[in-house]
């Protein structure tokens, strides 16, 4: 996972590691700045990432927070703390009216998209239905077809052998 | 030997450990100049001037052994010996110019240094600050040995700065170096037994074997 977030920072797959354990957990990067004389901010390392690529950066936040199987990442990471530090400036920032309204829009068109696509599986359920009670009614139909023709034949059967029997009896009265 | 060896286009190897050449270094050099030679061994002998290496050349050689001599001079510049994949200078003297020369030819971008010791040279943190310097773009150089050298913490710190210089995102991604997977060191007892240098000496000597071992895990494309 880290290394497939780290992809999306830079496209290139050199030395991700490195540069997971020395920029993106917080207690390295701290101990590293401090031996090499740096001046250590959880902001300092948000100003390097290009902006196109911060929500894909802080999407991944998220997910080496609560997903990390993997033991660099059961620390917190540089990024996590980076983002609580700077939350309240960047919610003060945010346009609460007009950013509930384009929340509503959204709402909207999600709620028209919901019903477009349960129509649109209803009339496939439908179809499907109707073929298969059409296949259905065609098999009885056939079936009662091939039965009702078995019984005439046998009724015929039947018949025949009343009238040889009948003409038996009549020649054996005779002689 | 001079004029055998002039004339042996088809030597490629040559071991003359434990003999004294301080005298016939210079001689055998010369003879060897254009020649196809690979291999040459010189260990343990008394040799004290290498500078002569940098008046031939030796388009062919790839490894060269000068352990235990007492080397204080291998000349101004090592560059044009870019062929050349292993170097050992063990127990020698090399010191600042020695580095300086070595780094030389580190930074050529054609170099195929992958082995490189310098055990036991009275190197300083001045002349491993020229070697960690000259290695920052090196992508060859995969095993260093530098122990038994009068390396203090702003030597080893040289080496962190190598490994990982966390001033940015891109000097950690771009300008360290992540070639580096053998660094094999001691620590020296610091000159001043302050217990913050001690303390900052041993999270350097953690860091560096963090991050060499994280170069060897590392895949590189």
């Amino acid at each position: 996972m880290v290394h497939y977030c780290l992809y999306h920072i830079k496209q290139t797959t050199a030395s991700p590691l490195n540069l997971v354990y020395a920029q993106l957990i917080s207690q390295h990067r701290k101990k590293l700045c401090d031996i090499q004389g740096i001046e250590y901010s959880y902001e300092s390392i948000f100003s390097e990432i290009d902006p196109p690529l911060l929500p894909e950066v802080l999407s991944f936040v998220a997910l080496a927070q609560f997903r990390g199987k993997n033991s660099l990442l059961q620390t917190q990471t540089e990024l996590f703390r980076m983002l609580v530090t700077v939350a309240p400036d960047l919610s003060s920032i945010v346009n609460r009216p007009v950013s509930l309204k384009e929340r509503i829009v959204d709402n909207e068109a999600q709620v028209i998209a919901l019903g477009i696509e349960r129509e649109q599986k209803v009339a496939d359920i439908n179809a499907k239905y109707e073929r298969e009670v059409a296949v259905l009614n065609a098999k009885r139909l056939e079936m009662k077809r091939e039965l009702e023709a078995l019984q005439t034949g046998e009724k015929t059967k039947d018949k025949e052998a009343q009238e040889d029997e009948k003409l038996s009896g009549k020649k054996r009265n005779r002689s | 030997m001079t004029p055998f060896l002039q004339n042996s286009p088809k030597l490629i190897k040559i071991d003359l450990s434990q003999n004294n050449l301080s005298e016939g270094f210079e001689s055998l050099v010369n003879a060897l100049d254009g020649g196809s030679i690979n291999d040459l061994t010189l260990d343990h002998c008394s040799i004290t001037d290498a500078s002569f290496l940098g008046n031939v050349t030796l388009t062919c050689i790839k490894k060269i052994s000068l352990w235990n001599n007492n080397i204080q001079n291998i000349g101004g510049d090592m560059s044009s010996y870019t062929t050349l994949e292993s170097l050992n200078l063990d127990k020698n003297r090399i010191g600042v110019d020695g580095c300086r020369a070595i780094a030389h030819l580190l930074q050529k971008e054609d170099t195929n240094l992958t082995t490189l010791r310098l055990e036991y040279n009275g190197i300083g943190d001045e002349g491993m600050e020229i070697l960690t310097n000259s290695l920052k773009h090196n992508k060859k150089l995969n095993r260093l040995y530098i122990k038994g050298n009068c390396l203090q913490a702003m030597g080893y710190l040289a080496i962190l700065k190598l490994l990982v210089d966390v001033s940015s995102i891109e000097n950690t991604y771009n300008n360290s170096n992540h070639t580096l997977k053998t660094l094999d060191f001691d620590m020296n007892p610091p000159v001043r037994s302050d217990e913050r240098i001690v303390k900052k000496m041993k999270a350097l000597k953690w860091f560096i074997t963090v991050f060499t071992t994280l170069n060897k895990q590392q895949h590189h494309p």
